[in-house]
């Protein structure tokens, strides 16, 4: 780093850029807590439910089996269970603890119809959401039309780096340094001095 | 074809005096200009656009110098594939999910479509970092051109925030999260982020207002940014190559190196675009990206995309502050760059406290990214 004399007018203006990255700072390590949604965990006994549901939708296996179980059993203990059928919910958990997810997700759904029909336009920052659908893979086997867009892709990939390659520079780095003499800008000694020495 | 500075500098007229697109190209001997030659002569001389053809110092012409119009050319990409995905697309909580489920399965060519444009936020971003780090290693943010990299930077953080509502307009468990990652972090800073709360416009879901602000505000300015990029790119030219030699200011390209007019950039970049389409189509079909379970509150099992990674593992570690305090010292030290560095010297091997300092920062974002590769997804929110 260059080292300069310090100015007052230049140690002015540092004091003011560190007093506002301070301010700032400052602001953000004392601001209270955030929370989401407010209030930890909900009470409502639907969305327990539909928690249970985004459980399952996103893990199948025996870890989100468990996280649901754990959300169904909120769902049942809550004393807000309005819009819920409680018996379908009891009648999902069975079907989970046998091990049937598809038949457990489809009971826990039906249990929560009047609850999600009842429901207001979303506003903010609400869901919307009405009945969990489960992840949508990339892809399976490759049909007609996707093999039609992949030769193309190809086909553009090719001409596009044909092209590039036609209308490279000249020169390479390297070939402009020969060209220009070997010294570089931070040599000290540019090339219009060198000119202008020979 | 190449042509010296010297004898084309300062000069408005395009430096192949009859070449393509000139308004001056006369016609040699009594042969009449062709139709074509003659259209073109007429939509210059009413377009000006002859006035592109200004000299560019041959190393302009480099992969690593072409890598912003690179970025420039994902743009594009994204905003072509982005109006088609919009015709499809319904920015309403209850059916916005749907829709994308829709776009990949019913939609002739949607899978496809959607697939380009996830690729192209991804090459966006790659190719606006490699870039910046480009300019960082070459020293290009140096004295005149200050202004003009913070300009980028100012890119730099749209793109992140267009990526960031990408995401959050998918409206499924992982754009859900992300929202609330973002209003949390809204509410930490107080007032400043009053925009992110639900309570801003609250009859009015905020997957609205994300959704105008991914499809207008974000790429608006970030094309509004792009063009004042390069109207300076223009004023304080092409940043010298610091392998090479200087003028006698230091501050631009030798007037002894080759020039070729930015006409042939461009067409260096538009071949560019070109292999990018074609590698991101190839992505797009081998690797589309799926579509997540419908959002539900009060839950976080996802991870967000990668390329807030890094973000995330602070996070893991100090809580939802993390993110905030990673970004503000990530941004807040890029713009402190160049008031900090007053290094004229633009070589790495003379600038050693700048090249120390840039590859820890590259070093610790890289290693943050790894750890939360190998991290399961933790819940934050609520806690």
């Amino acid at each position: 780093m260059r080292t300069t004399s310090r100015s007052p007018v230049r140690g002015t203006r540092w004091a003011r850029v560190v007093s506002v990255v301070v301010v700032l700072l400052g602001s953000v390590a004392f601001a209270s807590p955030a929370w989401a949604h407010g209030d930890g965990e909900t009470e409502e006994g639907y969305l327990l439910v539909q928690q249970a549901l985004g459980h399952l939708a996103h893990d199948s296996g025996p870890e989100g089996v468990m996280l649901a179980q754990e959300k169904i059993g909120d769902a049942l203990a809550t004393a807000d269970q309005e819009g819920v059928d409680v018996s379908l919910v009891e009648q999902g958990q069975a079907a989970l603890s046998a091990g049937d997810v598809e038949a457990g997700r489809a009971l826990l759904q039906e249990a929560i119809t009047e609850a999600v029909s009842a429901l207001a336009p979303a506003t903010g920052e609400e869901t919307g959401t009405s009945v969990i659908a489960s992840d949508l893979p990339g892809r399976g086997a490759l049909a007609g039309r996707s093999w039609v867009f992949l030769v193309l892709s190809v086909l553009l990939a090719v001409a596009g780096t044909a092209l590039a390659v036609r209308y490279r520079p000249a020169h390479t780095v390297r070939a402009l340094g020969r060209r220009l003499g070997s010294t570089t800008s931070d040599d000290g000694r540019s090339a219009q001095t060198r000119k202008d020495a020979s | 074809m190449t042509t010296h500075v010297g004898a084309a500098e300062g000069a408005t007229q395009p430096v192949r005096p009859g070449g393509a697109g000139s308004p001056a190209a006369p016609a040699t001997g009594s042969r009449k200009p062709s139709r074509t030659r003659a259209a073109l002569d007429a939509l210059d001389e009413r377009l000006g656009i002859s006035a592109l053809e200004y000299p560019v110092p041959e190393h302009a012409n480099n992969l690593a110098w072409s890598l912003g119009g690179i970025t420039a050319a994902s743009l594009g990409i994204l905003i072509v594939t982005g109006i088609l995905l919009a015709q499809f697309y319904s920015p309403i909580p209850e059916t916005a999910n749907a829709s994308v489920r829709h776009i990949v399965t019913d939609v002739w060519g949607g899978r496809f479509v959607r697939g380009v444009h996830f690729w192209a936020a991804q090459a966006m971003y790659v190719t606006a970092l490699l870039h910046l780090m480009r300019v960082f290693f070459t020293g290009s943010y140096k004295r005149p051109r200050e202004a003009n990299y913070l300009v980028g930077v100012a890119m730099l953080g749209l793109v992140t925030l267009a990526t960031f509502t990408g995401t959050v307009l998918k409206w499924d468990q992982e754009g859900f999260e992300a929202l609330g990652h973002n209003i949390e972090i809204g509410k930490l800073l107080g007032g400043a982020g009053i925009w992110f709360s639900p309570k801003f416009a609250d009859q009015v879901p905020i997957l609205v207002r994300l959704y105008g602000a991914h499809t207008v505000l974000v790429p608006g300015l970030i094309i509004v940014l792009a063009v004042l990029h390069g109207l300076l790119v223009k004023k304080h030219k092409i940043s010298p190559h610091p392998a090479l030699p200087t003028d006698s200011s230091g501050l631009q390209a030798p007037v002894d190196e080759p020039t070729e007019p930015f006409t042939h950039h461009l067409r260096r970049i538009a071949a560019f675009g070109v292999a990018l389409f074609g590698i991101l189509g190839i992505l797009a079909v081998l690797f589309p990206p799926g579509v997540g379970a419908s959002p539900v509150a009060g839950i976080e099992i996802t991870r967000p995309p990668w390329s807030f990674w890094w973000m995330f593992t602070l996070e893991n570690w100090i809580g939802l502050k993390g993110i905030l305090y990673g970004e503000l010292a990530f941004f807040g030290l890029l713009i402190l760059l160049p008031f900090v560095d007053r290094n004229p010297k633009r070589h790495w091997r003379t600038r050693p406290v700048a090249m120390g300092a840039g590859i820890a920062m590259l070093l610790m974002v890289v290693v943050l990214t790894i750890l939360m590769a190998v991290t399961p997804a933790k819940q934050h929110l609520g806690m």
